[in-house]
């Protein structure tokens, strides 16, 4: 690797910013998902969150959206204007905050110092955990493939202080800054507007024509203090590294909660999995970090002019698995009778393992047996298009009569054709080996006048000299002429 | 080098080592949906958990088949399959008119070193019950991790190689080689005696070459 011709050094602490820039979308996302609405997030759909008064106001707009005009600010009016199909919904804190707080703790698992200080980044020290984790290029990788994987966008980047790692994932997405030197240089050339000083300093500053940070930075230092403040000055000297910058820093909570406000009330049990699912899903994931089970947890099932009714769903042993945790309390849910249509779903756990910061083995995914989180994991990195199921389609044209699915269907359509071959070969090819034996046919198979492009042929199996099954077919009422090769009984 | 006794577990982890006689007693196979097969494998089925090695000597020669009720079982037990890379499309009207769940089927397009890694992360999620792979030039090491994946996961792995590959040592716990007209030999098989002859486990019967020839017109 790359990597390896200079020794790739880093100061001590280095410290690591997760910029999110989609924070907000990310965990109305993550929360639509956890209701089990709309399946996968697709990224076509123009999406934007509201608020201000009476949610008059876009608070920010997926790329689709942005794509047709509508931006962070705007009046929701003339953004539906823009955008007629825009899809809103109000923009929700707490939402934001249960996702930074996931964050964290997903952070935590790599480091023992993260620290929820910036609204819009979870920092953590990166140096001390290198050796464990590193090459920094394979950690960001992962780290970049697993928070893909979860729905979360992130821009990285490293340096030695947390202010400077910050302004440059903001600033350049991937950006590594080894050393104290490195950096000075960088953050010279930042703009301004990027440097994360208080507002009415970047005002005073840009109105008297300065561009770059460096360009500040050049200034007397007593003048520049005595120009923008005290307050600026002394974030400037934590950026550079001049001065300390102590961070609060996030502790693992003692106690687990998390909990799913529903929009509607939800009186069918077999809807309510979906909730359970998600929430259980995190909360896997979460003793996953946490290395270690749990004895039992709680569920809370919220409802309107009713007590909320409590499951409590016990462990033969401490379970951190996903499939059997769900299992479990799905049994629980089957054999309980709520006395009204749930509301909101919490899960409740007081008795965590304690924590150990080197988790699981470098190359292990988290083995909680869980199909769609395999399924997240082959999606970020082989891409969408890569990873598919499959469909039948109720026509008699065989080349058109399977499809790609979107989402996993059950109903299998009663056809009532002959024997099909289990590979396709598609486009069908002129068979090349000699035929020994016909096994049977010929199948007429002939679609009608008004399919698009309509077929009449006669399909045989056959075994070919070398001992293949092949199905084949020429066009009907044809003379001889070539196979075509259209399958193999495989 | 005289070998430490001290290293025998690290050779047995490191799948340099087969502690033969334990693994057979300790895990019974997973049925393999063809009578005559249990019977010729020794622990009456698949060995569970492991890879498994199907060696070709041409496409369409019934190793899917072979396969069916073994993938159509898993997915009724919810188990997830993946198939990774095929050379072929899986054909949803033949799968579904087997009676497998289409739903439970990831097809992955994948190649070289990403196939590889598509492969191990679907045997060792234990998430899939089953994963067909179809690994090109894949060498020991890459074999020796789908047979770590599988067993980490309690899955089945089942790599489609030509038959060329029979020449070098595999890691796999069986070794078929898929035969023309529903037979097939083994080569290799953990913790038990090989057969001597290939066994026919052909149903080409069940599967019903229609005797009567179809006319068929559809609107």
């Amino acid at each position: 690797m790359a990597a390896e011709a200079p020794p790739f050094r880093p100061s001590s602490p280095w410290w690591c910013a997760l910029h999110l820039p989609q924070l907000a979308l990310d965990a109305d996302a993550r929360h639509r998902r956890a209701l089990g609405e709309g399946g996968e997030v697709d990224d076509e759909t123009p999406r934007a969150l509201t608020d201000g008064p009476q949610q008059r106001r876009i608070h920010a707009a997926n790329a689709a959206a942005r794509a047709q005009g509508v931006h962070a600010g705007q009046a929701v009016a003339s953004a539906q204007l823009r955008c007629p199909d825009l899809a809103l919904s109000p923009h929700q804190p707490v939402r934001d905050a249960a996702l930074r707080e996931w964050l964290a703790g997903y952070a935590y698992g790599f480091s023992a110092e993260v620290s929820l200080r910036e609204g819009d980044a979870v920092l953590f020290e990166a140096g001390r955990s290198l050796g464990l984790f590193g090459p920094w290029p394979r950690w960001q990788q992962r780290l970049r493939d697993e928070l893909a994987g979860y729905g979360v966008q992130v821009r990285i980047a490293c340096a030695p202080t947390p202010r400077a790692a910050r302004c440059f994932a903001l600033a350049h997405d991937g950006l590594a800054i080894a050393d104290a030197a490195q950096s000075h240089r960088l953050l010279a050339r930042l703009p301004l507007p990027l440097a994360g000083l208080p507002d009415d300093a970047l005002r005073l500053l840009e109105r008297s024509g300065f561009k770059r940070l460096g360009d500040v930075l050049a200034l007397p230092r007593a003048a520049l203090a005595r120009r923008i403040g005290p307050d600026a000055m002394a974030q400037i000297d934590r950026m550079t590294g001049a001065a300390p910058d102590p961070l609060p820093l996030y502790a693992p909570p003692q106690r687990y909660a998390a909990r799913l406000d529903f929009d509607h009330s939800i009186a069918d049990s077999t809807v309510l999995l979906f909730p359970l699912r998600r929430l259980l899903q995190e909360f896997a994931l979460f003793l996953v970090q946490r290395d270690g089970g749990v004895p039992g947890f709680r569920l809370v099932f919220g409802h309107e002019g009713h007590a909320p009714t409590v499951l409590d769903v016990r462990l033969a042993a401490p379970e951190r698995e996903f499939a059997r945790l769900f299992d479990l309390a799905r049994l629980k849910l089957d054999g309980a009778r709520l006395p009204a249509p749930a509301v909101s779903l919490g899960l409740e756990a007081d008795d965590l393992p304690d924590f150990s910061p080197e988790r699981r083995d470098l190359f292990d995914a988290p083995r909680t047996g869980d199909a769609s989180l395999l399924e997240s994991r082959l999606r970020a990195r082989l891409g969408d298009a890569a990873v598919q199921r499959l469909a039948v389609v109720d026509t008699h044209r065989p080349e058109a009569a399977w499809c790609y699915a979107k989402a996993p269907r059950t109903r299998l359509p009663a056809l009532a054709d002959g024997p099909r071959p289990l590979w396709l070969v598609d486009p069908p090819i002129v068979l090349r080996d000699a035929v020994e034996t016909v096994l049977a046919g010929p199948e007429r198979i002939e679609t009608a006048w008004w399919d698009d492009e309509p077929v009449r042929r006669d399909y045989y199996r056959l075994r070919t000299r070398s001992g293949q099954e092949a199905w084949a077919f020429r066009p009907a009422g044809g003379e001889g002429g070539p196979w075509w090769l259209h399958g193999w009984f495989a | 080098m005289p070998v430490a006794p001290a290293s025998l577990d690290a050779l047995i982890h490191e799948r340099r080592l087969w502690p033969a006689a334990g693994q057979a007693a300790g895990r019974a196979g997973a049925s393999t949906g063809h009578a005559a097969l249990d019977a010729a494998l020794p622990g009456g089925g698949w060995p569970s958990a492991s890879l498994l090695e199907l060696l070709l000597p041409m496409d369409g020669v019934g190793e899917l088949r072979l396969l069916l009720p073994t993938l159509v079982r898993l997915a009724r037990q919810g188990r997830g399959l993946a198939m990774v890379a095929p050379p072929y499309l899986p054909y949803a009207p033949a799968l579904a008119a087997a009676g497998l769940d289409l739903g439970q089927l990831l097809v992955l397009r994948a190649e070289g070193r990403d196939a590889l890694w598509a492969a191990e992360q679907a045997l060792r999620s234990g998430a899939c019950g089953a994963v067909l792979c179809w690994p090109q030039g894949a060498d020991d090491r890459a074999l020796r991790r789908l047979a770590v994946a599988a067993e980490q996961g309690d899955a089945l792995g089942f790599a489609f190689r030509g038959l060329r590959a029979l020449q070098q040592p595999s890691p796999a716990a069986l070794r078929l080689e898929v035969m023309p007209d529903d037979r097939v030999r083994v080569h290799k098989c953990r913790g038990g005696a090989v057969p001597s002859a290939p066994v026919a486990w052909g149903a080409s019967a069940a599967w019903g070459v229609s005797a009567s020839p179809a006319l068929r017109l559809v609107h």
